[in-house]
């Protein structure tokens, strides 16, 4: 049983001044801090998939009005910004190798390279807020819908329009612009968590350069790296998933091909 | 203190299948196929971009049993969530107003 | 250890002479800021049962309100607003401040890293936080109280919560959101420490069961509580800003909001339940001196019960307007959780059977835990059932129904673990006369409050409405409750006299009162050092290693004692 060794290794005499007095040793230390992480992590999805879970329920119900409102988001920037965050997950995993070598230069490069690409990421979330800012798609404080749908205007054609089952009567669902709407409530809120949690990772990302820099860090001990690591990469993790959700599927139908 | 350092030409492999897999979920949501179809595409290409990301970036693929039960429990979670609620939305909607709503068995 | 042989009826055993060790926890440091920073699990966990332990009695005086109020069919005492107001404090308070803390925050603190042989858990100082989130979390509560308080009822429904509720609902949320996060670091620090701290030898077949417990609650701490935090930022987004969500007036919808609020909440249950059955079969081995019967279907019924519960959250909306098929399957599922729970308590059962019995006070708390652990479950069978839930649903049955798990199970558990952890905690025994005599006003008070319930709830009586006059037959029912409840608030109440009491002038317990079994019992003095043993403990046999009556019908004694500390020096202390 691996967890028994740990203890009895305690008094090898491997007295590091980063062992907290409950831990025998770095073993054990840096492995709980791992599993506390993930555990962390497990949390963080549930969190999202709350949020993804509702997505996906509204898009089903009001598809047409998702569909046409998501292709009106920026394709380019959206994709341009994905793979500056790929390119981000990448530099914070050279990052954890750096510390895990003890190569103090590279891991405090590695971590302005990070930092660096989540500020343009940010940059270009930011000029996305503003451009629908503008475009008056702000749910709740100003906004317009006056595009026509390309799947015709919602009140025509009496398929689109939910019928009840028991009285054959129409559903009285919200109007095409309060569907639009939603799906802009659910782009605001799901991105700005996710740009949250990414300023929330910069504001730790200085400390560890910080540390970095000042040799707190070494082949033995680097494990706040590598949490931060972690919690960098589910981060990117959620992005996988909202630029296909957000901006990317039934492209196709809104070229006129449904 | 052995932790196991990947070499850095896995990473760049990773990072190039990486935006390989972006390049295809762009390239599939124009694809003229149907809106379930977009959609699994988009989920799966999206499970197998993450499955990358958290087994070499997030090095669960040299961690122990444990770590790996938890990297895997909160996607199982998601999905048990998912397919219960969106099975009740499906089935509710269209049981509702089956000329709007695709059939549960006949999203394809 | 000094041997004794007590007259096997004589417990709890307290050896004469016994005294309390000259340094503790206790009075390692004094001072406020000693406290206030304290790193020391144990510290924590006294922070917690003060700070649950005022938040119970708040939300009792809000019960009581209710209580008085449906006392005469007509709303004479209070107004419905302020009706509405004091059923929404009562059950936000109790639930998200006293009952998914109360066993885990206090208990769970304390002993889990002592009965696996840890220094402290694994993250202190992330313990220490989640403790001031927790009174965060209560500071905004009571802001709210103050304030006038919120008519949502403790669920937040929407769009009630984010159209038309009157109140601090965004403030009461905020509140509710930062208790959550407590919980889920609390769940984060006992996933860490029960996986990677235990002692040498620890394995995790021979865990007691309370750790397996916990184990399976802070599983659900971190995979449910998330949902219903987000859920609860979704209604408050709404609120404020007015994104169409679950509020159908602006495209949302309002069933959403139900589904992702009991995909936490449903499994919520069992992280009141769940440590509570830990502690129910910590004591009923011990006090019937017999090893636990089916220790691993025990252990695993508390896992399939943290996974499978959350499989049935639909059964709270069957008249919701959630689809036919997700009604029977969630219906189905929820039947299948039931058998866990009748696992263990027919393993509890099996344990007593041909044990030597003793009706100590904790004994009495877990006996009184089955029974009415069986009537809440049973009711909840019939209450899972599609068609009669479609009479019952919202209905006083209900009510009772799940005060029975959450009052009758959870709190009857968190009683008994305080009287039979209190010796170790504070070194003193509070009187059994006094302690007898509280378990059974709050067995006979419980009883009185709850069971005329189901029979008005089955009879048609809605619940949150303070007015019945409409039906005044009804009234003798809720005559008998109201009287119920003042005899079981002088059940709790007693308590809190003479365990205060005890703190003074108990006699002193020494370091194993009950001739128990465990690293908390037989390793560590009573109270227990600063970092709980002198030596790492290593383990060397399966927990409960009581001997069973018919060979032995005395205690063990100490030359038997089954875990050794061998000459291994304890690591960097
Ligand atoms: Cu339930």
């Amino acid at each position: 049983m691996s967890v028994a060794g740990h203890a009895l290794d305690g008094h090898s005499g491997n007295h590091h001044p980063e062992i907290r007095h409950q831990f025998d040793d770095l073993t054990q230390q840096h492995e709980t801090y791992t599993l506390g992480m993930w555990a962390f992590v497990v949390q963080e999805i549930m969190f999202f998939s709350g949020m993804i879970m509702a997505y996906f329920v509204f898009r089903y119900k009001f598809f047409e009005a998702f569909v046409d409102a998501s292709n009106h988001l920026n394709i380019y920037m959206s994709t341009f910004n994905t793979v500056v965050l790929l390119g981000s997950s990448f530099t914070m995993a050279l990052a954890v190798r750096a510390a895990q070598l003890g190569q103090k230069d590279r891991l405090v490069q590695f971590m302005v390279a990070t930092l660096l690409l989540g500020g343009v990421f940010l940059g270009v979330k930011g000029y996305e807020y503003n451009d629908k800012y503008q475009n008056n798609l702000i749910p709740g404080y100003n906004f317009e819908w006056t595009t026509s749908s390309s799947f015709g205007t919602y009140s025509e054609g009496a398929d689109h329009v939910p019928l009840s089952a028991s009285s054959g009567a129409p559903i009285n669902y919200a109007d095409f612009e309060t569907q639009v709407s939603v799906f802009y409530g659910f782009y605001f809120i799901l991105t700005g968590f996710h740009a949250l949690h990414m300023v929330v990772g910069a504001g730790i990302i200085l400390v560890l350069m910080w540390l970095s820099w000042k040799d707190h860090f070494s082949p033995e001990y680097y494990v706040p790296i590598e949490m931060f690591g972690l919690y960098w990469h589910f981060v990117d993790i959620v992005w996988i998933f909202l630029f296909p959700l957000f901006y990317l599927i039934d492209r196709y139908h809104s070229l006129g091909g449904h | 203190m052995e932790h196991h350092v990947i070499p850095i030409k896995t990473y760049v492999i990773i990072l190039v299948a990486l935006l390989c897999l972006t390049a295809a979920t762009v390239t599939v949501s124009f694809m003229p196929i149907s809106p379930a179809l977009h959609m699994m595409g988009a989920i799966i290409i999206a499970a197998v971009k993450t499955s990358l990301v958290v087994l070499y970036f997030m090095h669960v693929k040299y961690n122990d049993h444990v770590i790996w039960a938890y990297a895997g429990l909160g996607f199982l979670f998601v999905i048990f969530f998912f397919i219960i609620l969106l099975g009740d939305y499906v089935a509710l909607l269209n049981s509702l107003s089956p000329s709007t709503y695709a059939e549960p068995f006949d999203l394809f | 250890m000094t041997v004794q042989t007590n007259p096997i009826d004589q417990m709890p055993r307290i050896v004469e002479g016994a005294t309390i060790p000259e340094k503790h926890y206790f009075n390692v440091e004094y001072g406020v800021l000693s406290w206030l920073l304290t790193k020391d699990h144990k510290r924590i966990a006294i922070l917690y049962l003060i700070s649950i332990s005022i938040f119970f009695f708040v939300g009792g005086l809000f019960a009581a309100l209710i209580r008085l109020e449906l006392l005469t069919p007509r709303g004479d005492l209070v107004s419905s607003e302020v009706y509405n107001r004091a059923f929404t404090a009562h059950g936000a308070v109790m639930i998200f401040l006293f009952l998914i803390p109360s066993i885990p925050a206090t208990f769970g603190n304390f002993l889990i890293p002592i009965m696996i042989g840890a220094r402290d858990l694994a993250f202190p100082r992330l313990n220490l936080v989640s403790w001031y989130i927790y009174s965060l979390s209560a500071t905004l509560f009571v802001t709210v109280v103050v304030l006038g308080g919120v008519d949502t009822g403790w669920t937040f429904y929407a769009p009630l919560s984010t159209s038309f509720a009157n109140g601090y609902v965004v403030l009461t949320i905020i509140a509710a959101f930062f208790a959550g996060f407590s919980s889920i670091f609390t769940g984060i620090n006992f996933i860490a420490t029960i996986h990677k701290m235990r002692a040498p030898g620890m394995t995790w077949f021979r865990l007691p069961l309370y750790v397996w417990g916990h184990y399976a609650a802070s599983l659900i701490m971190i995979i449910g509580t998330p949902v219903v935090a987000i859920a609860l930022v979704l209604v408050v987004i709404e609120r404020v800003f007015r994104v169409g969500i679950f509020d159908p007036a602006l495209g949302g919808d309002p069933v959403l909001f139900e589904h992702l609020f009991w995909f936490y909440s449903h499994p919520a249950v069992y992280v009141m339940i769940l440590p509570g059955m830990g502690v129910v079969s910590e004591i009923i081995t011990c006090f019937s001196r017999k090893r636990i019967f089916g220790y691993k279907f025990i252990a695993f019924s508390s896992m399939a019960i943290a996974l499978l519960g959350f499989l049935v959250w639909g059964h709270h909306m069957y008249v919701s307007g959630q689809s036919i098929y997700a009604g029977m399957l969630f219906s189905l599922i929820t039947y299948v959780v039931a058998i866990p729970s009748a696992i263990k308590v027919f393993n509890w059962t099996a344990t007593l059977y041909k044990g030597r019995i003793y009706m100590q006070t904790p004994m009495l708390y877990v006996m009184a835990f089955m029974g009415l652990f069986v009537i809440g479950g049973i009711t909840g069978v019939l209450l899972a059932s599609l068609a009669a839930d479609v009479h019952l649903h919202d209905t006083y049955f209900v009510v009772s129904h799940f005060h029975y798990v959450m009052v009758g199970s959870a709190t009857t558990a968190y009683m008994a673990a305080l009287h039979f952890w209190w010796p170790k905690i504070t070194g003193r025994m509070y009187s059994e006369m006094w302690g007898r005599i509280s378990a059974i006003m709050i067995f006979v008070g419980f009883n009185l409050t709850f069971f005329p319930q189901f029979v008005v709830g089955y009879l048609g009586m809605p619940r949150r409405y303070h007015d019945y006059s409409f039906a005044p037959e009804w009234q003798i029912w809720n005559v008998m409750s109201t009287m119920g409840s003042s005899v079981l608030a002088i059940g709790f109440l007693l308590p809190l006299f003479y365990l205060t009491y005890s703190l003074f002038y108990g006699k002193v317990a020494g370091p194993n009162p009950w001739g128990a079994k465990g690293l908390e019992w037989e390793e560590t003095t009573s109270p227990p050092s600063q970092f709980n043993f002198e030596k790492t403990p290593i383990v060397t046999q399966e927990a409960y290693d009581y001997k069973t009556p018919a060979r032995d019908v005395s205690y063990q004694t100490a030359s038997q004692k089954t875990i050794n500390t061998p000459a291994v020096e304890a690591g960097n202390i």
